[in-house]
């Protein structure tokens, strides 16, 4: 709603008691990388979550095993599993670094400046290693994943 | 003499609003406290802005400037590469009034966690001793002890956000920086608050609280200090 | 059972997920078909039913593998949900459903893959 007064003063009524911020949408604000990591985290783990657990272990079991098999060679079949690889690519490398780290065995420490601060995960080697690594590895299977469930052979020993 | 667009996102109790000022400035080597202050004297005295010391030491000014939590006495416009400054309360806190937002549950979280020296009083009283320490002792502490419980880096984790029961970074700092001096012994109590689903386990390590900190202390490491401490089950920190 | 045993629960399931996939791919499935076969196969259809078919005691493995996995997968949504959850007294439905999701799909899951 515009006041009558200015056309920028774009007015919010109702606002008692207000909260600054996003609420859940803080959790896609991005400002540093691993916040990104984090996001991405989460919607691969929630994403694969439902499409392996409900969609490839139970409803293929239990329901329509026919019906999985002939829904995964469609289009849409091959972009939801081409995209959970992806996901399980990225959130297991995300988790793997999130171990090392949880487990103490990255280590570096913050650097007090006067201008420049420096966090102790940037002033870790083996975490800088570990970023680069598993960017290259995600990008990889960016590429490499969706190509095989395109183009994959369907495996049949 | 540039002139600056500063948007501000005001709030009087019931709407809330942008509200735009045009500042003429001398010079870029002033801080968006400085543009504040000056916009409270010259064109809007309602605007409310809470600030102190002005050089980054009480922790008063913390707000969201150009889409970063920063403390507005230490951002300077040299930093700003742009003509144009948003500024809006801190992320993540109920807003009293414009600017002004309610950090007393901070301040809650950060007594959870028993901010302070637990040692055997009867050691201190009955004997003589003096409890020194010495300086690599003190190394595993001092950076985080420069906290200014500014509020900015809970103002920018995304799990306080929405999980009003986690006690945020500055607390968590706080148990890690009080639990690691030597002369404490209260890491046994300590581990029983962190070490829940309120404390250090709900931390995803966004570590944008260490990002935006403007003392350096990197809260989000001594987050992830304590939790190897718990995984390790360490008697001592 | 404390958080950081949940924790520490939750990150060893997923470490051996994360191992036993490549045990699974890079040293159990090229003892049976050559590992070019399996690189350049559509992974969808090599994991569980292609393995299954290779070697049917395989099943066993492939078992403890989705019963990790999916407890793994459990435990973080119970993580995604503490996220959204105001109060304590949530957090005890949360934690129920949890044990309920845990105890229903576990089995179900297990026997989904032993009956491959």
């Amino acid at each position: 709603m515009s006041s009558r007064r200015s056309s920028y003063i774009n007015v919010e009524e109702g606002a008692e008691n207000m909260r600054a911020g996003k609420g859940a949408g803080e959790w896609f604000r991005l400002i540093n990388y691993e916040r990104l990591y984090f996001a991405i985290q989460r919607i691969s783990g929630l994403y694969m979550f439902f499409y392996l657990i409900f969609y490839r272990v139970l409803f293929d079991a239990f329901v329509s095993p026919s019906l999985v098999s002939s829904f995964d060679m469609t289009v849409p079949g091959k972009v939801l599993a081409a995209l959970f690889l992806v996901f399980l690519a990225f959130h297991g490398l995300n988790g793997f670094r999130i171990m090392l780290i949880e487990f103490g065995i990255i280590k570096g420490w913050p650097l007090r400046h006067p201008i420049r601060n420096v966090p102790g995960l940037r002033r870790s080697r083996i975490h800088l290693i570990y970023n680069v690594l598993m960017i290259i590895i995600a990008v990889a299977a960016l590429v490499y994943l969706p190509y095989l469930v395109t183009y994959g052979a369907v495996f049949r020993p | 003499m540039p002139t600056l667009t500063v948007k501000v996102k005001r709030f009087d109790g019931k709407k809330s609003w942008w509200q735009e000022y045009k500042v003429d400035i001398k010079s870029r080597r002033i801080s968006v406290l400085d543009v504040l202050v000056k916009i409270k004297e010259e064109q809007d005295p309602t605007l409310a802005v809470r600030y102190s010391c002005r050089m980054a030491i009480c922790g008063s000014c913390g707000m969201v400037i150009n889409g970063v939590p920063r403390l507005a006495c230490q951002t300077l416009l040299t930093e700003i590469k742009d003509d144009t400054i948003t500024v809006e309360p801190m992320w993540n806190h109920r807003v009293i009034r414009d600017l002004v937002v309610d950090t007393e549950p901070n301040f809650e979280k950060l007594r959870k966690v028993k901010p302070y020296i637990i040692r055997d009083l009867k050691e201190i009283y009955e004997s003589d001793r003096e409890i020194g320490q010495k300086p690599e002792e003190l190394e595993k502490y001092y950076n985080f002890a420069y906290c200014i419980e500014c509020g900015l880096c809970m103002a920018a984790c995304p799990v306080v956000a929405t999980n009003q029961r986690f006690l945020g970074p500055m607390a968590l700092a706080a148990a890690y920086r009080w639990s690691a001096d030597s002369r404490d012994q209260g890491w046994p109590v300590r581990a029983k608050i962190v070490d829940t689903d309120e404390g250090v386990w709900s931390c995803h390590l966004a570590y944008t609280c260490s990002a935006v900190c403007p003392r350096g202390v990197d809260p989000g490491f001594a987050i992830q200090l304590v939790k190897a401490a718990l995984m390790r089950r360490a008697k001592k920190l | 059972m404390s958080e950081g045993t949940i924790r520490l629960i939750f990150l060893l399931l997923a470490l051996y997920v994360i191992i036993m996939i490549g045990v699974v791919f890079l040293v159990l499935l090229p003892m049976y078909v050559p590992l070019s076969e399996v690189l350049t196969s559509n992974p969808i259809t090599v994991y569980p039913e292609g393995v299954a078919e290779v070697n049917p005691t395989l099943k066993f493995l492939e078992a403890t593998i989705a019963a990790a996995w999916s407890t793994h997968g459990i435990l973080g949504f119970r993580r995604f949900l503490s996220d959204l959850t105001k109060t304590e007294r949530g957090m005890k439905y949360v934690n129920w459903l949890t044990v309920v999701l845990v105890v229903v799909i576990v089995p179900m899951v297990i026997y989904a893959i032993m009956t491959l």
